[in-house]
């Protein structure tokens, strides 16, 4: 099951690799590129079982029998061997590096036993219900949009007039559709739509007749391209794969670049039967603002607004290819996708078999021997072991005492709290002190708060104050803010530091005043916590102290001040951000230039705003657009106009944003003229920006 | 009725089961040649063994992580000071060291050099046995345990926890009560990395009454590291 999936995965990341690749040539072939992936995730499980070789690149099945579990213990974990190789020398086990070790050590020969079988097997159960749950509402719902379809197109009435059934004649033979298709009428439908897998049909609205023969003839092209194509079958298997491997994105992805590439290819066949492109996409477009989806997704619809700008832009965009597949070239490319993908179906499982003799005997002896050697011994209780450790704390080596320590930090018992207490408060050696504040911070129970506040008030070295508070924060036990508090005046910038995260992690309202009177620390990364944490106060008093850290010596203090005012919405800041846009630091003008957008109520954009679209820095100009869209004064359409002629791609889509955002005649006007723009990019953008106004 | 592209999909495993047949014969082929890429496997240990002898005891301790940390090796680059940096050859001898180690051809040749004269050379002797994943090896590193040379001995400790060998607990157990203390430190650091919670009660005795700090001091972090 498993294996199909990564299979599938693997086939499907191909195709989309290789489409990516083909993404100058026609439509029709990515289309086809598409369908021998869908056909292919269809046909894999069954491919496998035919293959004639194997090819063991999957990994392996979790050990969940003896046979491989007894390969494991050979392995070298080089990081186990690596803490035992570190640790003569004496290295600092404090660290979080020695954190992480110890967690790593409940390896393959810890104490831990691997979850039971059974439990594995009811979890592997549920998944299997679930996807098949799943499975079964996509396919119910599939049948259900196809018989809703179906009638649909029963009750619409043909159309027998001479003009329509011409024009679906020259289509048909310009197209070389060999099964007979109707062509009807509705008025229950907004938009053409092809459906029916065994008898085709193309419904179109009632409106169809304001519409001129070029209209009509591009319409019927485009349907009647589906049919010849084979499309309505391929849509619907694309539905039944999305349906079996709907657990999987990549299959909802392959199933919409079909769909996708699949209209392209069709409107390429309006293209090369002579329509022109400005026309054609001025007609889609007509049809997109006209109607609401109504169409279930089984039929081919003429045009759906999720992939609609798209579209729009390759219709429009000059110089791609739009031929139609050859019977060659058909072959040549399923040639090649059979050679690339073959190897999927081969793929098998690493792992069981194929061991040399000498495998085979080593295992058995250590089967053996781990048999002959069961492990009777009484477990000593966890306690027995704290207390060993716990003497040790007190023994007469300084190496001894920092060992123990230290473990009794890996091993985490609270049991342990009170030898640590002991060693942080009396140890003569600073390192052991360390050791210990680290100890308490790893234990993490609120019980050793008392013994860290007391600690810290008489603590003479600088580390393990900063270990201390770092535990405290650690254990996030709130009855330590006071104790924190009163450390805020320690003469050491890196105590001061760590108090400041501490609180700003706490949250505590009284502890966020306390920072208050930090804004003017002599510690530059002090006054650059403070000014991040303290915005989330919201209240007049943190409003006033950010205000004054804007005019900080330190780049980074203003920033972080001016981003912390993000969470003030009101107009009190506009002269605030106003002064930040002349800053020298480009944060501080980028944090400004983006707060504005923010701004509850501001309906007319400061003038300063307006100049920072010229700003040298070009996030600068970026934000500053993004934050008159927002706003959405039109007396920034004519400087947003010029900015589209900017140098800087991402910023000439944040101005066309913007005027989108912005809207007005004058807007929808600039919007119109840069469908044409030389640069894909903005064409693109504008085209998204039409697409989405639609409804209005 | 079937479009093109369902036609063409359906041509595309017809395909594929031909193409299969013709594949086949390739892979076995490749199994072939990889077999025949171990054979200078005894002439990069000779090298290696060589570049370390004599070698200055903190390059030594360079030399002896690189051929532990093998797996980690790819991310931090050659470490710079290292014995292996010496001679032009060393190239090859990194690639060399970073390889998977299954050939027993070499644990002869290991098995001497674990008892050279030169501490160095016992040292990555005692490293790559830990390393080589044959039975062969471990028992090596199991004899060597039992040398009459207290130096000797501490390397083939140290080898047996980093190569997390289970069947050794028992041994370095009973090593713990060696007379020298170099020896029962590395044994307590190698039941640290053995994580058997049958070597706690020994490993918590030795901590109380062993004379020696640093024997105390592996016993302590062995203790912790055994959950």
């Amino acid at each position: 099951m498993i294996d199909t999936l990564i299979r599938t995965s693997a086939l499907f990341i191909i195709v989309a690799i290789a489409s990516y690749a083909l993404r100058d040539r026609s439509a029709a072939m990515r289309h086809m590129l598409w369908s021998f992936a869908i056909a292919g995730a269809v046909l894999l499980p069954a491919l496998t079982k035919i293959a004639p070789f194997q090819w063991r690149v999957l990994p392996a099945p979790v050990a969940t029998t003896p046979n491989t579990q007894v390969e494991s213990p050979g392995a070298v974990d080089d990081k186990s061997a690596r803490s035992v190789a570190e640790n003569p020398s004496g290295r600092d086990l404090s660290s979080s590096a020695a954190k992480e070790a110890a967690a790593e050590h409940e390896g393959p020969l810890g104490a831990a036993p691997a979850s039971p079988p059974l439990q594995r097997l009811d979890l592997a159960t549920a998944f299997l219900l679930l996807w098949g749950a799943g499975a079964l509402i996509l396919l119910t719902r599939l049948v259900a949009g196809l018989v809703a379809v179906q009638r649909i197109a029963n009750r619409a009435t043909e159309i027998t007039d001479d003009s329509w059934r011409s024009l679906t004649d020259r289509a048909i033979r310009a197209l070389d559709v060999r099964v007979p298709v109707e062509v009807r009428r509705s008025d229950e439908v907004a938009m053409p739509f092809a459906c029916g897998l065994t008898r085709p049909i193309i419904v179109l609205p009632a409106n169809t007749d304001t519409w001129n023969a070029q209209q009509r003839q591009a319409v019927l092209l485009h349907e009647l391209a589906h049919v010849s194509r084979g499309d309505l079958a391929m849509n619907a298997l694309s539905h039944v794969m999305r349906a079996a491997y709907w657990v999987n994105p990549l299959a909802w992805l392959a199933a919409h670049r079909l769909r996708v590439e699949g209209e392209k290819a069709a409107d390429d066949a309006v293209l090369r039967g002579g329509a022109r492109p400005s026309e054609y996409a001025d007609h889609l477009l007509s049809i997109v603002r006209t109607v609401g989806n109504t169409v279930p997704t089984v039929a081919l619809a003429m045009a759906r607004r999720s992939d609609f700008e798209g579209r729009l832009l390759a219709i429009l965009e000059p110089g791609v290819p739009r031929d139609r597949m050859s019977r060659v070239r058909v072959f040549a490319l399923a040639a090649l996708f059979v050679a690339a993908t073959l190897p999927l179906a081969a793929m098998t499982r690493a792992g069981a078999p194929l061991p040399t003799n000498a495998e085979i005997e080593s295992a058995v002896n250590e089967v053996q021997g781990s048999a002959q050697q069961p492990n009777t011994a009484p477990l000593p209780s966890p306690s027995a072991t704290v207390e060993a450790l716990a003497s040790a704390v007190s023994d007469e080596s300084y190496n001894v005492r920092l060992a123990a320590v230290q473990s009794l930090g890996n091993l985490q018992d609270p049991a342990a709290i009170a030898a640590l207490a002991e060693a942080l408060k009396k140890d003569t050696d600073a390192r052991v002190r360390e050791a210990a504040a680290w100890a308490l911070g790893e234990i993490d129970d609120n019980r050793a708060v008392p013994h860290l506040l007391e600690a810290l008030k008489t603590e003479r070295s600088v580390k393990v104050r900063e270990k201390i508070v770092n535990s405290l924060r650690e254990i996030g036990d709130p009855s330590a803010t006071s104790g924190i508090v009163a450390i805020l005046r320690d003469a050491a910038p890196e105590v001061r530091r760590a108090a400041v995260s501490a609180l700003a992690e706490f949250e505590d309202p009284a502890s966020l005043a306390a920072l208050l009177t930090m804004i003017r620390d002599d510690d530059v990364e002090v006054r650059r916590e403070v000014a991040q944490h303290i915005g989330s106060m919201e209240n007049a008093a943190a409003f006033d102290a950010l205000v004054v850290m804007t005019r900080d010596a330190d780049d980074e203090v203003r920033a972080n001040a001016v981003g912390s005012l993000h969470h003030f919405e009101d107009q009190r800041v506009v002269p605030v951000y106003v002064a930040a846009l002349k800053d020298k630091n480009v944060h501080v003008r980028q944090h400004a230039a983006d707060g504005f957008g923010n701004i509850e109520g501001l309906k007319n954009a400061p003038s300063a705003l307006i100049e920072a679209l010229q700003d040298p820095n070009r996030d600068v100009r970026r934000s500053a657009a993004s934050s008159l869209g927002n706003i959405g004064d039109e007396d920034a359409v004519p400087a947003l106009k010029r900015l589209v002629s900017d140098n800087d791609t991402e910023t000439r889509r944040h101005a066309v944003e913007a005027l989108k955002d912005i809207g007005g005649a004058e807007a929808i006007t600039a919007l119109m003229g840069l469908l044409k723009d030389p640069d894909p990019e903005v064409r693109k953008t504008a085209a998204e920006a039409l697409g989405k106004r639609r409804g209005n | 009725m079937m479009g093109r592209s369902a036609v063409a999909a359906l041509g595309a495993v017809a395909l594929t089961a031909a193409l299969s047949v013709a594949c086949a014969r390739d892979s076995a082929a490749q199994v072939a040649s990889a077999r025949s890429a171990v054979a200078d496997d005894t002439a990069s240990l000779s090298r290696l063994l060589n570049t370390v002898r004599g070698v200055d005891p903190l390059f030594c301790e360079l030399t002896v992580r690189a051929v532990d940390q093998h797996g980690s090796w790819s991310n931090w680059g050659p470490m710079s000071g290292s014995a292996l940096e010496v001679d032009s050859a060393s190239a090859a001898l990194v690639r060399w060291i970073q390889n998977e180690h299954k050939d027993a051809n070499v644990v002869p040749r290991l098995r001497t050099a674990i008892r050279d004269s030169d501490g160095c050379v016992r040292r990555v002797a005692g490293s790559f046995l830990a390393r080589v994943e044959h039975a062969s090896a471990k028992a090596a590193l199991m004899d060597a345990l039992n040398d009459n040379r207290a130096e000797v001995r501490e390397v083939a400790a140290f080898g047996l926890g980093m190569a997390e060998h289970p069947p050794a607990v028992d041994a370095l157990i009973r090593t713990l009560r060696d007379d020298s203390p170099r020896v029962r430190g590395a044994a307590a650091w190698a039941l640290g990395g053995l994580e058997n919670k049958k070597a706690v009660p020994p490993l918590m005795t030795l901590l109380a009454r062993d004379n020696d700090a640093k024997v105390r001091q592996a016993a302590a972090w062995a203790i912790g590291n055994i959950k």
